[in-house]
């Protein structure tokens, strides 16, 4: 079988399990699979960043929780409905995204990740402190989807349209002039640079529509949660997407939806409400980093590429 | 406000400057000879506030005490800082973010052991027998333990700038920061230079733990509070120097402890003020080296 083939028929086996699963299993793994949909996007948002542009952020939450509180404070507090509040969220994300992105797409390297990871820090502050908009430190409680979407089933429906809505856009991103933009900025800033790229102002792009898209997973999770709170805007929540990418394999389109599901299998697996899940999100870290640097999603490329030169 | 009470809000904010100086300085160095910014700095604080707790609470009551907890905490986590040196290693031929990444999961790995295992309490430090009083001048109240940390954290700078402008080791340190494949080449073993630089910089990081765990309290979630605060002043005072990271300190250090009387909540959001400002008009910090 030609390695396109096999992609094209494990396309269609994932997209068939995707839509028949609420039909297979019981509503506990529908919710983790839920779950899982939303780390993907997550993943698949900081990788713009990442793998992409060659910007290390250690603050994706902060356009997650972004996201996530926008949904609840424009359905508990202006009172609009689920789709209006949904839609809205997105733009507010991409906004708060310009505004941090505009200072942090400053710096490189080391002082981009430093940046982020502060200004996560200081919405975190923010969020947990603010009484009278997030209310604090309880987080904003019995944020419900509407009843349209109220089953974990239907909720999971729409969970998977919106990621692979999101997903397609995000391909096609990346793939467009713009995304190869990205990639040759990642590669050589300098060489870009000198042909006339203004890499500031695509570092800031890049960082605003990675912004909005962690914004679209943070908004499907309020939901999903019923509730939002300051935690998913703290510094460890923005472990998550890098553990997932560097799992996966930055490198690959993919790699961060297969970190997503490994992540998501041991969340299951070792228990969500593991006490010392950032203890283990740290030393995946350090041996991904050590042994495995590509990972899961580089040993498929190179699998895939000897496959294809046969 | 009078004056007073302006100077004795300055004066803590020199203190709270010096515990960051301390910080920054290890940073800095580690930073300007092996080209690791050491994400763990702030876990290595917390560290040495937690061990040299310890260390003093077993010696409870015995004279020095504190010196001997401080000085313990200082030499413990060195030690750990030679361990994760060593770990390191692996990762120098790699790019940054590989070096980057080993020092975040760190964070990640240190603040959830600390948590698992001294999780759940405040713990806290009286100040060392000599230091407990006030001195008063003029309506001036000033704890002598202030006084004390902002001497320990001139001493130190001036002991640092003597090391490096004075000593053959400090005269390897600054080229190595020039250029460390060239002092490589001159014979020098650059992975010895590297473990005595992280170890020096780590023992900083653990003796401010414990020195500065009199002003506040000892528990989780200090890492990351002093690593931020750390970052706003190495951004705000240049990566590359230490008298920038002296200033810097300074002004962060005001900045915090000013920022506490008008936003008591989250007086972080004017550290934030202070280094965006800087971000914009001087995004290479205030104090740049030459010919970098």
């Amino acid at each position: 079988m030609n390695p396109r083939a096999g992609l094209v028929a494990a396309a269609v086996v994932t997209a068939t399990a995707a839509l028949a699963l609420p039909w297979g299993v019981r509503e506990y793994y529908v919710q983790l699979a839920n779950l899982f949909l939303i780390g993907a996007l997550f993943a698949l948002s900081f990788n713009v960043l990442f793998g992409y542009t060659g910007l290390l952020s250690f603050g994706q939450a902060t356009f997650f929780g972004i996201g996530a509180y926008a949904l609840a404070l424009f359905m508990k507090k202006a009172g609009l409905g689920f789709a209006a509040a949904f839609a809205l969220s997105v733009p507010v994300t991409a906004l708060a995204a310009a505004v941090i992105g505009f200072f942090c797409s400053r710096a490189v390297e080391f002082f981009f990740s430093i940046l982020t990871l502060a200004f996560g820090q200081l919405l975190f502050v923010v969020a947990s402190k603010w009484y009278t908009l997030t209310a604090g430190d309880d987080g904003i409680q019995s944020v419900l989807p509407p009843e349209a979407l109220g089953s974990a089933t239907r909720y999971y429906y729409f969970s998977l349209a919106v990621v692979a809505l999101a997903t397609a856009a995000l391909w096609w991103i990346a793939k467009s002039p713009f995304g190869y933009t990205l990639q040759s900025i990642r590669d050589n800033p300098q060489r870009s640079e000198a042909i006339g790229i203004d890499v500031r102002r695509y570092r800031w792009m890049a960082f605003v529509v990675s912004g909005a898209f962690a914004g679209v997973a943070g908004a499907l999770f309020t939901t999903f949660n019923w509730a939002v709170a300051p935690t998913e805007l703290e510094w460890t929540k923005s472990a998550e997407p890098v553990v997932m990418t560097l799992l996966g394999g930055p490198h690959l389109f993919a790699g961060p939806v297969i970190g997503a599901a490994i992540f998501t299998f041991f969340q299951f697996y070792l228990g969500k409400h593991t006490l010392y899940w950032a203890l283990t999100t740290g030393v995946v870290i350090l041996l991904v980093v050590r042994f495995m640097p590509g990972g899961v999603g580089g040993y498929l490329a190179r699998w895939l590429r000897h496959a294809a030169r046969r | 406000m009078t004056l007073a009470s302006v100077i004795n809000q300055f004066v803590s904010g020199l203190t709270f400057g010096m515990v960051l100086f301390l910080l920054a300085l290890g940073l800095v160095l580690i930073f300007g000879v092996m080209r690791v910014v050491n994400f763990a700095h702030g876990s290595l604080y917390m560290l040495g506030a937690f061990l040299g707790y310890f260390v003093w609470e077993a010696l409870r009551g015995l004279a020095l005490s504190f010196w001997v907890s401080v000085l313990a905490a200082g030499l413990l986590v060195a030690v750990l800082g030679l361990v994760l040196e060593l770990m390191l290693r692996p990762l120098y031929e790699r790019e940054h973010s590989d070096q980057i990444l080993f020092t975040y999961g760190c964070v990640l790995i240190i603040g959830d052991l600390v948590k698992m295992f001294w999780g759940g309490q405040y713990r806290s430090m009286p100040r060392p027998p000599g230091f407990g009083g006030r001195l008063e001048v003029g309506g001036v109240v000033l704890p002598t333990y202030y006084l004390l940390l902002i001497g320990v954290g001139v001493a130190t700078g001036l002991g640092l700038w003597l090391l490096l402008a004075r000593t053959r080791l400090g005269t390897i340190i600054r080229a190595a920061v020039a250029d460390r494949e060239m002092v490589g080449i001159l014979g020098i073993r650059l992975p010895r230079l590297f473990a005595g630089v992280f170890g020096i910089g780590a023992f900083l990081a653990g003796a401010a733990g414990l020195l500065a765990a009199p002003l506040g309290s000892i528990g989780t979630g200090m890492d990351v509070e002093i690593i931020v605060a750390v970052f706003a002043v190495v951004i705000v005072g240049g990566m590359g120097s230490f008298l920038g990271a002296a200033l810097a300190s300074l002004i962060i250090g005001e900045v915090y402890t000013f920022g506490i009387l008008i936003l008591p909540q989250a007086a972080q959001v004017f550290m934030f003020l202070v280094m965006v400002v800087v971000l914009i008009v001087r995004p290479q910090g205030l104090v740049t080296v030459a010919g970098r």
